[in-house]
């Protein structure tokens, strides 16, 4: 037979095609048997339109993969079990090559392959260790719902945290206001102070404790011109419940009500007087006596103008 | 992807798929998705259609793979095929002509100018060098048969060209395509040279 003859007749091409009818192929087949140019025309014209379409090479969209082997794989997989370990005598030369090959894989294929080398009888342990896609998906659904509750305590967490500082913040801003408030109290009671002390006509009276009340003290600022006296630096003993301290000035020898001393503040104002001798301070029930009356209780501080 | 693909000795892959091990599977895609991806959007010219025709083919691969048989070819000419054939039945299907019939109008009638400036091939082609180097009624020829699924003889019925010159021509311009890889190569092959030396 004239093999160049046949070769020119397109019909190879229309075999490579897959355009012959079943009667060619056949006899395409059997000629390319007996004939290696009819073979190797073949093979030419095959190779010829696998570069040609390779120049249209195109990565499939990146789901596909996995829509495809949930398609093939994910409904029995006992089945595919079953038949994997029926076909296991079949793939021991697979495996054999592999071994050697697996040197040479490049992404973690590798590792799954490299376990291929054991026999039929072990592979079901195998393909239950190497995730097939429906474990995948197990596990990624796993990972996502643990992703998901850690996510949801974090929250729970950062959220009471929150809440917390929050209540902190709250309790802080009250004592600090409380702070600033009496900062500012204190700080014009100071003033008051140091304007009373900056008055020229001052006089300052220490009040010394009595032989009963060594430690007890007082100061009197007294003013003659202004007629005012303060009341400040007290170091009494705290005056028992229903009981109160009373300032008096000896005018011409005789005591006279001062006023009752309010226990708050720094420099308390008294009552006025132009002409005393001197100040104390006695203990009296709560509402303190009269003038009338005099000092009924007893006299913790004196001191002479 | 492409830049996963696996280094497997053809029969060793062959071997896994015909033991229907899972794993094989996924080498074989990871290796030869693109390349038949490439193929199905030229034949369907839609991503959509490309997608379906993708999994239609890879199921029937994975089904009928104790039917391939390595003596008539390479697992990729086998594949390949299988894919090339499952995109022209769905273009060839009545489905598919009725969606595509408007568009399908005037495609015969202007078919030659189609083929390197349809509003898809664009896209499609990626890489133009080989085909802008065979002369356009060549490449109608390759394009006819090889994408289209045209006999030889249904060629030269609709386009009224003797059947003779028809099967000149797809020879000729698979001699040229032949003789443009094999070029290809040489260039290559310098240009390794060059670089080593």
């Amino acid at each position: 037979m004239n093999t160049k003859e046949y070769i020119a007749s397109g019909i190879i091409e229309s075999y490579v095609l897959g355009l012959a009818t079943v009667g060619e192929s056949t006899e395409v087949e059997r000629l390319a048997l007996e004939y290696p140019e009819i073979q190797a025309e073949i093979e030419s014209i095959n190779n010829t339109f696998e570069n040609y379409v390779l120049q249209y090479e195109k990565e499939p969209p990146a789901f596909l993969k996995d829509r495809i082997m949930d398609n093939l794989f994910s409904e029995p997989i006992s089945a595919n079990r079953f038949q994997a370990a029926v076909h296991g005598g079949q793939s021991t030369v697979a495996n054999q090559q592999l071994a050697g090959d697996s040197n040479q894989s490049i992404d973690d294929e590798k590792t799954l392959l490299n376990h291929r080398q054991v026999d039929g009888s072990a592979r079901e342990i195998v393909s239950l260790g190497g995730a097939s896609a429906p474990q995948r998906s197990i596990f990624r659904m796993a990972a996502s719902w643990i992703l998901l509750a850690l996510s949801i305590g974090g929250n729970i967490w950062f959220f009471k945290n929150w809440k917390n500082s929050e209540e902190k913040l709250v309790v802080l801003e009250t004592q600090n206001q409380v702070l600033a408030q009496e900062g500012r109290a204190l700080k014009a009671s100071y003033q008051e102070e140091v304007a009373i002390l900056q008055n020229p006509d001052l006089k300052i009276i220490t009040l010394t404790g009595q032989p009963n009340y060594p430690t007890a003290k007082a100061l009197v600022y007294f003013d003659k011109k202004q007629q005012t006296v303060y009341l400040s630096s007290l170091k009494l003993p705290k005056a028992p419940a229903g009981k109160q301290y009373q300032l008096w000035a000896f005018v011409d020898n005789k005591p006279v009500d001062a006023g009752l001393i309010d226990e708050s503040g720094n420099v308390l104002r008294m009552k006025n007087f132009d002409n005393a001798q001197a100040f104390a301070i006695s203990l009296e029930e709560r509402g303190g006596s009269t003038t009338e009356a005099g000092p009924k209780g007893a006299v913790y501080v004196v001191g002479a103008v | 992807m492409s830049k996963r693909k696996t280094i497997i000795a053809e029969e060793a892959l062959v071997s896994l798929l015909q033991s229907k091990d899972e794993r094989g599977f996924s080498i074989l895609y990871d290796n030869y998705s693109s390349a038949l991806y490439g193929v199905i959007l030229k034949i369907v010219r839609s991503e959509e259609i490309a997608s379906d025709v993708m999994q239609d083919a890879f199921v029937k691969i994975w089904k009928n793979i104790e039917a391939y048989n390595r003596t008539k070819g390479t697992l990729f000419t086998w594949i390949l095929n299988v894919a090339r054939n499952t995109a022209i039945d769905r273009i060839r299907s009545q489905e598919f002509q009725n969606s595509q019939k408007n568009q399908d109008l005037d495609t015969s009638v202007n078919f030659i100018d189609n083929q390197g400036s349809s509003q898809f091939d664009v896209d499609a082609i990626g890489i133009k060098k080989v085909v802008e180097n065979l002369r356009p009624e060549y490449q109608q020829m390759i394009d006819l048969l090889y994408f289209q699924g045209y006999t030889q003889a249904e060629v030269a019925d609709e386009f009224g060209i003797p059947l003779g010159t028809v099967k000149t021509r797809v020879k000729a311009a698979i001699v040229q395509l032949r003789q443009y890889f094999v070029g290809f190569g040489i260039v290559f092959l310098f240009g390794l040279l060059a670089t080593i030396i």
